[in-house]
C-alpha cells in the first residue's frame, strides 16, 4: 500500500461490489479488505480509507454483511466482516451487471 | 480465529466499536509501512493522512452504525414475533377443543359488539351524510305553553323571508300517493312536498336533468324530481325519464331531474314536488303539519340564529297577536332532530349491554387460558430451565392470546357483517330514521381490531404474568399435578353455558328495546302516519 500514488477514483457503487467480492473468499477485517483489493488489482485500484468504513457500515445495515469481533492474526481484537446469504446473491447479480457494462464500454472505447 | 460470545459485540456502544476499528486500522497500516522501511513517526503520519479527517469519519460511521442497530433490533423483533406466532399456532392446533371454545366465545362477543358499534356509530358518532351537515338546523314552533310543535307552511314562508341568519329554509311534507306505473298499474310511492331551495339546502346534485330553480313555482308548478331508485324499480332505469309526464292520483307531473338513490331525509321519499306555494302563502294554511329545515348562512352560529328567530317570532306575534301571541321558535341541529333522544338512549343501552357481554366472554376465556397455563406449567418450566427468560415466556403466552383474539376478530367481523345484513329486516319499521344507514365498513373493522387487542391484553396478561413469576424447578416438579381432563372439561362446559346465557340476554334486551322504541314512536303525534295531509292538519290544530 504505497502512499505516493495518486488515488484513482472508483466508479460509483464499484467499491461495494469489490468489498463483497473480497469477502467471498472468507472473513476479513477492514484493513485486510483494503490491502487485498490493492494487491489483487496489482496496485491499480486504490481504496480510500475514508470511504471504505462508511461503505462497510452501509453494507452491514443493508444486511449484505455481518460483523463479528475476533482475534486477528497478530493476536489483537478486530472486527471481522463476512458475507451473508443476501450479500452473496448481491455479488452474483453485481458481477453479471459489471460484465455486461464493461463489455459495452470496451466495445466503444476499443473500437478503433 | 477464536470467536468471543456474540452477545459481547452487541453490548459495545457504537462509538466504541468505531473507535476500536479505526485504531486497529491505523495500527496495522503503520506496522506495514514500518516493515517497508519507514521510520515509526513518518509511518504513523502517513497512515493518519491516508485516513483523512478521522473525527468526521468516526462520526459518519457511528451514525450509520446506529441506523444499522435499529434495523437489526427491528428484524430480530420481527423474527421472534414470527417464531412466537408459529409456536402459538402449533400449540393451539394441539388443543383444538380449547381453541374452538375460546375463539367461538370471543367471536360471539366481538360479532355482537361490532354490529352494535355500527348502530352507535351511525346514530351517535358519524355526521349526517350531507355536506357541511353541522349547518343544517331543524326548526320547530314553540306554542304558548312552551311545548314544541310542527309549524304551518305559511309560518315557514314568513320565517324564511324575515330572518337574517339562514341561507335558506324549506318545508318538508311527507305524502303517500298512488302513481300510475310504466305498466299502467297503480303503485303506492312515498314522496315529499318541498320548497324551491330544498335540494340546495342538502347540497344534492342531480345525476340527470336538474333540481328546482327559482321561478319553477310559477312557471313549472308540476315539476317533479325523482330518485334513481324510482327510475330503476318502476321505469327499468329508463335513460329518457327526464321530461316524461307522471300521473299521480289524478295530477300530472313532469320529471325534471333525477337524484341519487341514497339521498333520503326525514321520511322515505322517491319523488319530490313543489309545495303548492299559492296555498301555502294563504292565511288559510294555518294547519301545523309540515317540518321545517334550514341551512345556516356561512358564519352564523346556532345561538345567533336562535336570537334572530326569537326576534322574528316576536315581531310576527306583535303583528298578529290573535294567532301568534306567545309563540316562539325552537331550533336544534338537524342531527338531534333526526336521531331522537330515544334512539340515542337505545343505542347507548345496547352498547352497554354488549360491552357487558364482551366482558363476560373475556372473563370466561381468561379462565380457560389460566386453566390451560397451569396445566402447561411443566412445559413452561422446561422452557425456563432451557434458558428462556421470564420476559420471553410472558411474550410467548401473550402472543398466543393475541393469535386467539385475532382469529376471533376475523370470525367476529364475519358474524357482525351478517348480523348487520339481517337487522333491517328484523327491526320494526320506523325504529331507524331513513337517514341512519347501518353499514359494515372500515370503521367497524377497525373497531373489531381494537376490540381484539383490548381483549387479548385483558385475558392474556394475567396468565402471562403468573407464568413468568413461576420458579422453573418448582414448575417441573409440579408436572405430576397437571390438571385432570375432567376438570378442564367442566370449565369448558361452564364457560359455554355462561356464553349462551349472555347471548340470550343480549338478544332479549335488544328485542325489548327495539319494541319499546317502536311503541314510543307510534305514540308521538308528530310521527302519526295518515294517508291524507289535510286530515292530519285538521287533527293537529
Amino acid at each position: 500500500m504505497a502512499t505516493g500514488k495518486p488515488p484513482n477514483a472508483l466508479l460509483h457503487g464499484t467499491l461495494d461490489t469489490l468489498i463483497l467480492n473480497t469477502l467471498a473468499g472468507g472473513p476479513r477485517h477492514g484493513y485486510g479488505i483494503a490491502t487485498y483489493i490493492e494487491d489483487a488489482s496489482g496496485g491499480a485500484v486504490l481504496v480510500e480509507d475514508g470511504s471504505l468504513y462508511p461503505a462497510l457500515y452501509r453494507l452491514e445495515r443493508r444486511g449484505l454483511l455481518e460483523a463479528e469481533w475476533a482475534l486477528s492474526e497478530l493476536g489483537r481484537r478486530a472486527k471481522f466482516y463476512r458475507l451473508t446469504r443476501q450479500g452473496r446473491a448481491q455479488l452474483v447479480a453485481q458481477t453479471a451487471a459489471w460484465r455486461q457494462f464493461s463489455a459495452g464500454v470496451s466495445k466503444i472505447l476499443l473500437a478503433q | 480465529m477464536k470467536k468471543p460470545p456474540r452477545s459481547w459485540f452487541w453490548k459495545v456502544p457504537v462509538e466504541q466499536e468505531v473507535d476500536e476499528e479505526i485504531a486497529f486500522h491505523l495500527e496495522m497500516h503503520t506496522r506495514d509501512l514500518i516493515a517497508k522501511g519507514m521510520s515509526a513517526d513518518a509511518a504513523r503520519d502517513a497512515a493518519e493522512q491516508r485516513l483523512g479527517d478521522v473525527e468526521r469519519l468516526k462520526h459518519t460511521c457511528a451514525d450509520l452504525g446506529r441506523k444499522r442497530d435499529r434495523r437489526m433490533r427491528l428484524t430480530q423483533w420481527l423474527d421472534e414475533f414470527r417464531d412466537d406466532v408459529m409456536v402459538a399456532l402449533r400449540r393451539l392446533k394441539q388443543s383444538p377443543g380449547f381453541t374452538l371454545v375460546a375463539v367461538l366465545t370471543l367471536a360471539l362477543g366481538i360479532g355482537a359488539n361490532s354490529a352494535l358499534f355500527a348502530l352507535a356509530d351511525a346514530t351517535l358518532l358519524r355526521p349526517l351524510p350531507f355536506p357541511e351537515a353541522d349547518r343544517l338546523v331543524m326548526i320547530h314552533e314553540q306554542n304558548a305553553f312552551g311545548s314544541r310543535e310542527l309549524p304551518g307552511p305559511y309560518e315557514v314562508i314568513e320565517w324564511a323571508a324575515r330572518n337574517r341568519t339562514f341561507e335558506a329554509m324549506t318545508v318538508v311534507w311527507q305524502f303517500d300517493r298512488t302513481m300510475v306505473g310504466a305498466d299502467g298499474t297503480g303503485q303506492v310511492i312515498n314522496g315529499q312536498q318541498v320548497n324551491l331551495r330544498f335540494f340546495e339546502i342538502f347540497r344534492v346534485a342531480p345525476i340527470a336533468g336538474r333540481t328546482f330553480v327559482a321561478g319553477d313555482d310559477h312557471a313549472n308548478p308540476d315539476a317533479a324530481v325523482v330518485s334513481e331508485r324510482l327510475r330503476r324499480d318502476q321505469f327499468g332505469s329508463d335513460p329518457a325519464l327526464v321530461g316524461r309526464r307522471l300521473r299521480i292520483d289524478g295530477d300530472t307531473f313532469t320529471v325534471i331531474g333525477i337524484v341519487p338513490a341514497g339521498f333520503q331525509v326525514l321520511t322515505p321519499s322517491d319523488i319530490w314536488t313543489l309545495a303548492a306555494t299559492s296555498f301555502m302563502r294563504s292565511r288559510q294554511a294555518v294547519g301545523h303539519y309540515v317540518r321545517a329545515v334550514g341551512r345556516l348562512a356561512p358564519g352564523a352560529t346556532l345561538d345567533a340564529a336562535r336570537a334572530d328567530m326569537a326576534a322574528v317570532a316576536n315581531s310576527i306575534a306583535k303583528e298578529r297577536p290573535e294567532q301568534n301571541k306567545g309563540h316562539g321558535v325552537f331550533l336544534q341541529p338537524l342531527r338531534d332532530g333526526l336521531v331522537t333522544a330515544d334512539l340515542r338512549l337505545t343505542a347507548k343501552l345496547l352498547l352497554g349491554v354488549a360491552a357487558f357481554v364482551l366482558l363476560t366472554c373475556c372473563a370466561n376465556v381468561a379462565n380457560l387460558v389460566l386453566a390451560r397455563t397451569s396445566s402447561r406449567s411443566r412445559e413452561l418450566g422446561v422452557r425456563t430451565a432451557l434458558g428462556a427468560g421470564a420476559h420471553r415466556i410472558a411474550r410467548l403466552l401473550l402472543t398466543e392470546s393475541f393469535v386467539l383474539a385475532a382469529l376471533a376478530a376475523a370470525l367476529g367481523a364475519l358474524l357482525g357483517a351478517s348480523i348487520l345484513d339481517a337487522v333491517p329486516a328484523l327491526l320494526p319499521p320506523g325504529v331507524l330514521p331513513v337517514d341512519v344507514v347501518l353499514r359494515f365498513d372500515g370503521r367497524v373493522l377497525a373497531f373489531c381490531a381494537a376490540a381484539a387487542v383490548a381483549l387479548a391484553l385483558l385475558f392474556g396478561i394475567a396468565p402471562a404474568w403468573q407464568a413468568s413469576r413461576r420458579p422453573p424447578l418448582h414448575a417441573i416438579g409440579s408436572g405430576a399435578r397437571t390438571s385432570a381432563g375432567a376438570g378442564s372439561r367442566f370449565r369448558t362446559v361452564l364457560a359455554t353455558g355462561q356464553i349462551t346465557a349472555a347471548v340470550l340476554l343480549l338478544c332479549g334486551a335488544a328485542g325489548a328495546l327495539a319494541r319499546r322504541a317502536g311503541e314510543r314512536r307510534l305514540r308521538l303525534p308528530s310521527e302519526r302516519r295518515t294517508d291524507d295531509g289535510d286530515h292530519c292538519a285538521v287533527c293537529e290544530t
